[in-house]
């Protein structure tokens, strides 16, 4: 145990001692205003000194929670970071990045100028010259640009990235990285429900009995949310955690019930529940029949597939008995009848959730209906409490791209490109001529990769790509083939926009230097369908710019040059912008584009599109007040904005017919009722054999976000996790003669990949599989994952591929245990 | 590829705002306080029945884990949550950086 011997000096001489005295009071009166949250006392004499501090709210940049953060700026530069009592999402708590989130802003390598690569080298150029770089490009072959995001762009960011390309190039190579994270999950929504997001929100947390994670790390991915529930346990709640995973975690520490399965069957588990509520006659007859229809997957593998009757379901249900289910997945046979009896009894709540264990996924759509269809199946939906819910990884994965619609077939507010009826709707809420939107959708995240990284006379037609917001050059599965390929293709060309030098702008032929988080205004949309906004509160780097204007500089840029779709049908630029006395105001010249407020001017007009699917967001001011609003936020009589928590369901959501009870009104049958589907399990695409005998699963930790491109970057989360690894098994460990702390190689039909071992580490993989981070750039475990996609969602499997491990080559420091 | 930074890698002062729930116990919370309070990391504030509030000072991070751990576990704490990081030393200088000239291909 650490002793008073053992803890920490005084603050070293980098802070002034008064400037440390003032930090202290400061940090008392946090924790005051924490108490008056908690207790509801408030405690006296804690009046923070705080004058110079300016205090203003902000959701944290990492992982789709939505936590507030209240951020504290002093003399232009962030100095503290306090979770927000205000904010329902978190109630003043933050995770161990949330508090940290502030310094990410600050490490040295910031990039503050345009790059161009000139003879291999980049070099400094001027902003003009680099935005008449891209516009010549994408002039050259409009139709060979793609743009590739994020579910971190802001709201206005994705939605100007959607206008220019879809509205002004007619070209639907745009995609989000979300497509690699919650793609199924979006697949899964739309064919049960005929519309996109969770019907619940994380109140359910608070109501449930039960708490089923399928595949997911709630205490490291989502900890906020975890606590949530654990702090209802401490309070004397009977909560029961019930973690299916493929290996233990921190979760698993927390859980009643721990149901180790095999890689992929979770298909079959799914399978042996719903197996078990009609063999026991203990599913929802009478909501079933109310509210629900049958379908199941084709051979085919469309979003639609084919429906079914009861009796049909009932068939092919009728071979997963526990004893079979045991047989594919490895869980206990009594195991399943206890998930079976559990999800049969009508005195519990139950919420399912999940995240990327169900949503990377080759069969990740199929999962995703299967476990919506368990809870319609058996009534434990439509109740606070009763819900299935995915969660997702990033802060706007559902602002951004799943309700903008930043993916290649889509257009903002559910509209498809594809449907004529809905271009028109886009063209004319942004003043176009007919026919300016294309109605073939472009290419997916997997294939607009595969496409930059083939040679254009061997029809890789896309040759100029711009990214913002993300990395993929470490994020994206198979590296090799779909990131690293572009090295040796001189007629492609990479614009990455970002912070810091990673492994994207590594590669990159345009390094543009971006404003990140609070350097800018912004607005996020979370897991729960709430829509967060914040304003600027530092300046950015030297010549770092926000990711919106570079969008509208670069459309202005190209309208200059004279490219048509940059005009409406009246022949004014697409993005024209005026302040409160009419005039309008070129906010493409970077010195003018905070003269009036760009994010507030988007939003107003992307809300005529949201209005479309019944996912109705409040005007821009209304957010301003909020710590979020949950959609749809409705007007009331009196004027003021009413936001839903619970969709479908008549007590909440106004959409619902009176008397309904519950009402789909979005669905697929067009007769108001959820699908409920059903498929087979199927083996994987890749499978563990003689050459490459084990599992591979990859994923995160709880100190790094994503690539880590931002919290390696932290001292104090670097060095928590200082550097990534493999953990496997002892048994398979000391069968091979490896140690813990040597370096071990991990060979793929892929690459191959050298990195430390990490024996009864944080995780606890079961023989026969390892696991690896991959936060870590200097250890890309995408160099080796595969890239076979769930069918409908086109979303990669990072879950599982066959991988061999044998010592490895060169001497390794032992890795340091992270301890936080 | 890098070494493992150590454990104890100097970085800028942080000051972290802790609430602290003691125990029912009067006389338990009396000596927890009072072992708080002798503390020289921490700067304790005012107590009401159960809440205490607390300035934790830590110089690395492993000394903040340490620290955090520590109150833990002194006699009449029941659980403690972090309310606030003030970090305005950290030197853009000297933060790190991370080495992207050493992405691996293999």
């Amino acid at each position: 145990m650490p002793s008073m011997n053992s803890t920490p000096r005084p603050c070293s001489s980098a802070l002034h001692p008064d400037r440390r005295q003032f930090f202290r009071q400061a940090a008392l009166a946090s924790a005051a205003a924490l108490a008056a949250t908690r207790s509801g006392i408030s405690l006296p004499a804690q009046a923070a000194p705080e004058a110079d501090i300016r205090w203003d709210k902000a959701p944290c940049r990492f992982c789709g929670t939505g936590c507030h953060v209240e951020v504290g700026v002093r003399e232009g530069r962030i100095v503290g970071i306090r979770g927000d009592a205000k904010a329902e999402v978190n109630k003043g708590l933050l995770c161990v990045k949330g508090y940290h989130v502030g310094m990410i802003l600050y490490g040295k390598d910031r990039l503050t100028r345009p790059l161009l690569k000139r003879n291999g080298r980049q070099e400094e150029i001027s902003w003009d010259e680099a935005l008449e770089v891209v516009a010549k490009r994408i002039m050259e072959n409009p139709a060979s640009f793609a743009i590739y995001g994020s579910g971190q762009w802001t709201v206005p960011e994705g939605y100007a990235a959607q206008k220019l390309m879809k509205g002004g190039l007619g070209n639907n190579h745009l995609e989000p990285n979300a497509r690699l994270c919650m793609a199924s999950a979006v697949t899964g929504y739309l064919s049960v429900y005929g519309v996109d997001e969770p019907a619940g929100c994380y109140d359910d947390l608070d109501a449930c009995d039960v708490l089923l994670l399928w595949g997911n790390n709630m205490a490291e991915m989502h900890p906020v949310l975890f606590s949530r529930v654990l702090e209802r346990r401490n309070r004397g709640a009977k909560i029961t955690i019930i973690d299916m995973a493929t290996r233990r975690t921190r979760t698993t520490e927390h859980a009643d019930e721990y149901l180790e399965f095999r890689p992929h069957s979770d298909l079959a588990i799914a399978n042996g529940i719903a197996h078990l509520l009609l063999k026991d006659k203990t599913y929802a007859r009478e909501f079933v029949e109310k509210h629900c229809a049958f379908k199941t997957d084709t051979s085919e593998h469309t979003l639609d597939g084919k429906p079914m009757t009861f009796e049909d379901y009932a068939k092919e249900l009728a071979a997963y008995t526990p004893e079979k289910v045991e047989e594919i997945s490895g869980v206990p046979a009594a195991k399943i009848r206890l998930l079976g009896e559990l999800f049969g009894r009508k005195d519990v709540r139950i919420t399912s959730v999940w995240c990327m264990g169900m949503n990377q996924h080759a069969r990740g759509t199929n999962i995703n209906r299967m476990v919506h269809g368990i809870h319609l199946l058996s009534g434990h939906w439509g109740r606070p409490g009763d819900a299935p819910t995915s969660l997702t990884g990033q802060p706007s994965a559902c602002g951004t791209a799943r309700e903008v619609g930043t993916l290649c077939h889509m257009l903002p507010g559910g509209r498809l490109v594809a449907n004529p009826e809905h271009r028109k709707q886009a063209e004319a809420i942004w003043n176009l001529p007919e026919g300016r939107v294309n109605p073939k959708p472009g290419y997916h995240t997997v294939q607009l990769f595969e496409k930059f990284c083939t040679p254009t006379a061997k029809g890789g037609d896309i040759r100029t790509l711009l990214t913002q917001v993300t990395n993929p050059g470490q994020s994206l599965p198979n590296l090799h083939k779909l990131f690293e390929a572009k090295k040796d293709l001189e007629d492609k060309f990479l614009i990455v926009c970002d912070v810091y030098p990673t492994a994207t702008t590594a590669l990159a032929d345009l390094v543009l230097p971006a404003a990140m988080w609070v350097e800018k205004n912004g607005i996020y949309g979370n897991s729960e369908r709430r829509t967060q906004q914040w304003f600027r509160m530092v300046r950015p780097p030297g010549e770092a710019r926000d990711d919106c204007w570079m969008t509208i500089a670069i459309a202005r840029k190209l309208f200059e040059l004279g490219h048509p779709g940059m005009k409406d049908k009246d022949g004014k630029f697409l993005f024209t912008f005026r302040n409160e006395k009419g005039e309008e105001v070129p906010v493409w010249q970077w010195e003018r584009y905070y003269e009036l407020n760009v994010d507030r001017a988007l939003f107003e007009e992307y809300r005529q599109f949201t209005r479309m699917k019944h996912k109705d967001l409040a005007p821009y001011d209304e957010y301003v007040k909020a710590r979020g609003l949950r959609w749809p936020v409705v007007q009331q009589a009196d004027g003021s904005w009413r936001e839903t928590k619970f969709r479908f369901m008549e007590f909440d959501d106004p959409y619902v017919k009176k008397g309904a009870g519950i009402q789909f009104y979005h669905s697929v049958t067009k007769d108001d009722r959820a699908q409920i589907w059903y498929a087979p399990y199927e083996v994987p695409p890749e499978m563990p054999d003689v050459e490459f005998p084990f599992w591979l699963g990859t994923g995160r930790v709880l100190e790094h976000w994503h690539t880590g491109s931002m919290t390696m970057r932290v001292p104090q989360l670097r060095n928590a996790v200082p550097q990534s690894y493999v953990e496997m098994h002892p048994a398979d460990a000391a069968e091979r003669g490896l140690k813990n702390g040597e370096t071990v190689k991990l060979k793929t039909r892929r690459g191959e990949l050298e990195l430390p071992l990490w024996i009864s580490g944080r995780g606890h993989p079961p023989r026969g599989q390892v696991f690896v981070p991959f936060f870590d750039e200097r250890l890309m475990i995408n160099q080796l994952t595969l890239d076979a996609v769930c069918p409908v969602s086109k979303e990669p499997d990072y879950k599982k591929c066959a991988v061999d491990v044998q010592r490895g080559s060169r001497a390794q420091a032992a890795p340091e245990r992270p301890s936080l | 590829m890098d070494a493992f930074p150590p454990a104890d890698e100097p970085v800028d002062p942080v000051i972290g705002g802790i609430l602290v729930q003691l125990t029912d116990d009067p006389a338990e919370r009396t000596e927890a306080e009072a072992t708080l309070r002798a503390h020289p990391a921490l700067t304790v504030g005012t107590r009401s029945g159960p809440w205490l509030t607390l300035a934790a000072e830590a110089v690395n991070a492993a000394a903040a884990r340490d620290l955090h751990s520590w109150i833990a576990t002194v006699r009449g704490v029941r659980w403690l949550e972090v309310s606030a990081v003030f970090f305005e030393g950290l030197d853009p200088h000297t933060a790190p950086t991370f080495p992207t000239s050493q992405v691996q291909s293999v």
